[in-house]
């Protein structure tokens, strides 16, 4: 029922990956790329947004453009034509750069800072997600939200595959929403399966979903990562044989660390977990195995992403404060990683 | 000292066939082949609540009794894990039967080694002199002997939980008992002079069952757990008790309280999805609540025994982040460097 443990597996290896030049100053809060282009962006709790280039034939990643926020920036995305990017901050506000103008603009304000934010391209608005209890929906050029959802507890985090947008809440609230029907209620309402807090959501889609020119695109479930090393893979409908479960990772001997981001591989529908021990592992959840586990970098790993083909994986060393205020200096970089094919590829399940 | 001398004396047995082992590790492999295997699959589960679930989920079939258990011991409500979670009256029963049958014989076929049969029998004569002690008095089930003997439970109740719960932080300082809210030692003037340190569990002397609901108004579901208890009715209190793991739900439900009563509430009702039914605290909690019959030497072996064996086994899981109340992102906002001053705030809405 559960994955082999990384810490009994020898597969570990070092990771040994390209650090972005000129990075933040302090933690990164989320790594984003483009959908259409090698960009990706970096937000940071030194209040800016960096926006870099990852240049495929060098290997090297240039700083592109920097925008700040008045506060710390707790997220941020890309546009669907990789035109704008998103970010939302503690400072209460939502702003977008605009790549091609280089303009920087607000387009959202919370009572509260601004967790989550995401571009949804089927409607050209722009959700935000907040600690003020609210989801609201932006056509970036009006300063009144679309639309105002409440949610029952401060939004932690958040992820959608067209129609589905799963919200997951303080207090282990899990709010699934179908947009194309009726974005201001949940269609399931629900307490997270792990017994700790909230820590990361990210849905993914059926096996089909996947492959090259898909039609059967249907979100068929979500991957929920707490603060207690665990991840359970929830599906919306229980089949014959995809059953939710969960598995525990990022556990050190005695330690448990909090999952801090899930990236699903673009195409590939495998996934990578990575934590507040420092590691990252990449995921088959249909064989239920472990595909691929790396050794801690020394720190956290506050947010990842796979770019649009699935061939770099980016993360972020950062001090998550996962031990609260610490007197030493932490360090902060943002790697990229050179995904290899057989260690994102589904592998057929183990005989039992 | 008389502590460390007598801890031999229990071997450790199963409460499911009252079959005794030469260690816990014996046991608990025991009641994993006898009394925790699935039927269907042959899985061997760590608790009975554990198969509970297992069978539930797997084979979408319910099971209630626990199999190769005696007649009455056949519960799957009543979470044991070796020794642990065996009702106070079942351990004293098994205590008298070890005393009063062949207390020599046993113990030095047995366990060989560092009991003399002196020292048993002086424990016994200890025994017998408090149990003819306490019904000359007229009273075997005093307050003062009943209170003595819970004066010692707090200590065994982190281990229990953590036993049980196989949920790391709890070691850690922190308080996740459901009972804890309802320590009648919280209320200021209030003296209750029957049960000086019982924090975890409230006063079963009729003395006190008037304060409930005039102290606690805060909670409104308090009252409603004590509704009318009554006088020096010691039975009473081990009926009400149960509830108030279910209470609390009530209690706490749309409204979304942030108290720990609510969170607590919430841990316990754990619906469809969630593998760790097991851990559902009601179980534990009935077990504490008749111990009228013991006196406290036996007690104390009881106590040490479990404690000792507690230790043992159950390895410390530590959360690094173990708030689960505020995300680690929330705390840090807080923190005046990253702060957003609401003046500022304001300022820049109104320009936006």
């Amino acid at each position: 029922m559960s994955y082999s443990r990384p810490s009994t597996s020898a597969s570990n290896e070092a990771p040994k990956d390209y650090e972005v030049p000129h990075g933040p100053n302090d933690s990164v809060s989320a790594v984003s790329f483009s959908p259409v282009a090698d960009f990706f962006t970096v937000s940071s709790w030194d209040t800016y947004v960096r926006i870099y280039e990852a240049n495929m034939s060098t290997g090297a990643a240039i700083g592109k453009a920097l925008y700040n926020h008045e506060k710390p920036v707790l997220c941020c995305a890309w546009s669907k034509d990789g035109t704008k990017v998103i970010s939302g901050g503690a400072d209460n506000a939502g702003r977008c750069f605009d790549i091609t103008s280089q303009q920087v603009g607000q387009i959202a304000v919370h009572d509260q800072p601004i967790k989550c934010i995401k571009y949804i391209e089927n409607h050209n608005l722009v959700l935000t997600g907040s600690w003020d209890k609210t989801l609201k929906y932006w056509d970036m050029r009006s300063s009144t939200p679309v639309l105002t959802v409440n949610l029952p507890e401060r939004c932690y985090a958040l992820d959608f595959s067209y129609p589905v947008l799963v919200v997951g809440c303080a207090e282990r609230h899990v709010q699934i929403f179908d947009l194309s029907k009726d974005p201001r209620t949940p269609v399931k309402s629900l307490i997270s399966p792990l017994k700790w807090q909230t820590r990361c959501i990210s849905t993914f889609l059926n096996r089909s979903g996947y492959s090259m020119g898909n039609v059967d695109r249907d979100c068929t479930g979500y991957a929920i990562g707490s603060i207690e090393g665990r991840v359970g893979i929830q599906y919306f409908e229980e089949k014959e044989n995809q059953s939710s479960f969960s598995f525990k990772c990022h556990r050190e001997n005695n330690h448990v660390h909090a999952v801090n981001a899930i990236s699903f591989h673009p195409t590939y529908g495998t996934f990578s977990t990575a934590g507040s021990d420092g590691t990252f592992n990449f995921w088959d959840k249909d064989s239920k195995q472990r595909l691929k586990g790396f050794s801690s970098i020394g720190g956290p790993i506050t947010s990842t992403t796979f770019n649009s083909n699935g061939s770099i994986f980016a993360y972020a060393l950062s001090y998550d404060w996962s031990k609260g205020l610490i007197s030493q200096p932490q360090r902060t970089a943002v790697f990229l990683h050179a995904v290899k094919d057989e260690d994102v590829k589904p592998k057929p399940p183990k005989k039992r | 000292m008389g502590k460390k001398k007598n801890k031999k004396v229990v071997r450790p047995w199963c409460w499911y066939c009252e079959r005794d082992f030469e260690d816990e590790k014996v046991l608990i492999q025991h009641q994993k082949a006898k009394h925790f295997k699935c039927p269907h699959c042959n899985k061997k589960l760590n608790t009975a609540g554990g198969m509970v679930v297992h069978v539930a989920q797997v084979h979408k079939e319910t099971i209630d009794t626990v199999p190769n258990a005696l007649k009455g011991r056949e519960s799957t409500d009543v979470e044991i894990f070796g020794m642990e979670g065996i009702p106070q009256a079942d351990m004293i029963a098994h205590m008298h039967a070890l005393e009063t049958d062949q207390p020599t014989k046993k113990i030095k076929t047995e366990e060989p080694m560092e009991l003399s049969s002196e020292e048993i029998k002086k424990q016994l004569a200890q025994h017998q002199a408090m149990m003819q002690n306490s019904s000359t008095t007229g009273q075997p089930f005093s307050y003062s002997s009943y209170s003595t003997t819970q004066q010692n439970m707090p200590s065994l109740m982190p281990h229990q939980y953590s036993q049980f719960y196989q949920r790391p932080g709890v070691n850690s300082g922190q308080t996740y008992s459901p009972v804890t809210p309802y320590r009648p030692n919280q209320i200021p003037g209030q003296s209750l002079p029957v049960i000086p340190s019982q924090p975890w569990r409230p006063s079963v002397s009729g003395v006190s069952q008037p304060l409930y609901g005039q102290i606690q108004p805060a909670t409104t579901g308090q009252s409603a757990i004590y509704p009318s208890r009554p006088a020096n009715s010691v039975a009473s209190a081990s009926q009400i008790y149960p509830q108030v793991p279910h209470a609390t739900v009530s209690g706490m439900s749309p409204s979304g309280q942030h108290s720990y009563t609510a969170y607590t509430g919430a841990s316990a009702t754990n619906t469809t999805i969630t593998q760790y039914q097991e851990t559902a605290p009601t179980s534990t909690v009935p077990s504490v609540g008749d111990t009228m019959t013991s006196n406290e030497t036996t007690t104390n072996i009881i106590q040490s025994n479990t404690q000792q064996t507690a230790q043992k086994t159950v390895p410390k899981v530590v959360l690094v982040y173990s708030d689960n109340e505020v995300s680690m992102e929330e705390k840090r906002a807080e923190l005046e460097k990253y702060r957003y001053n609401e003046d500022q705030f304001r300022q820049q809405s109104s320009m936006f």
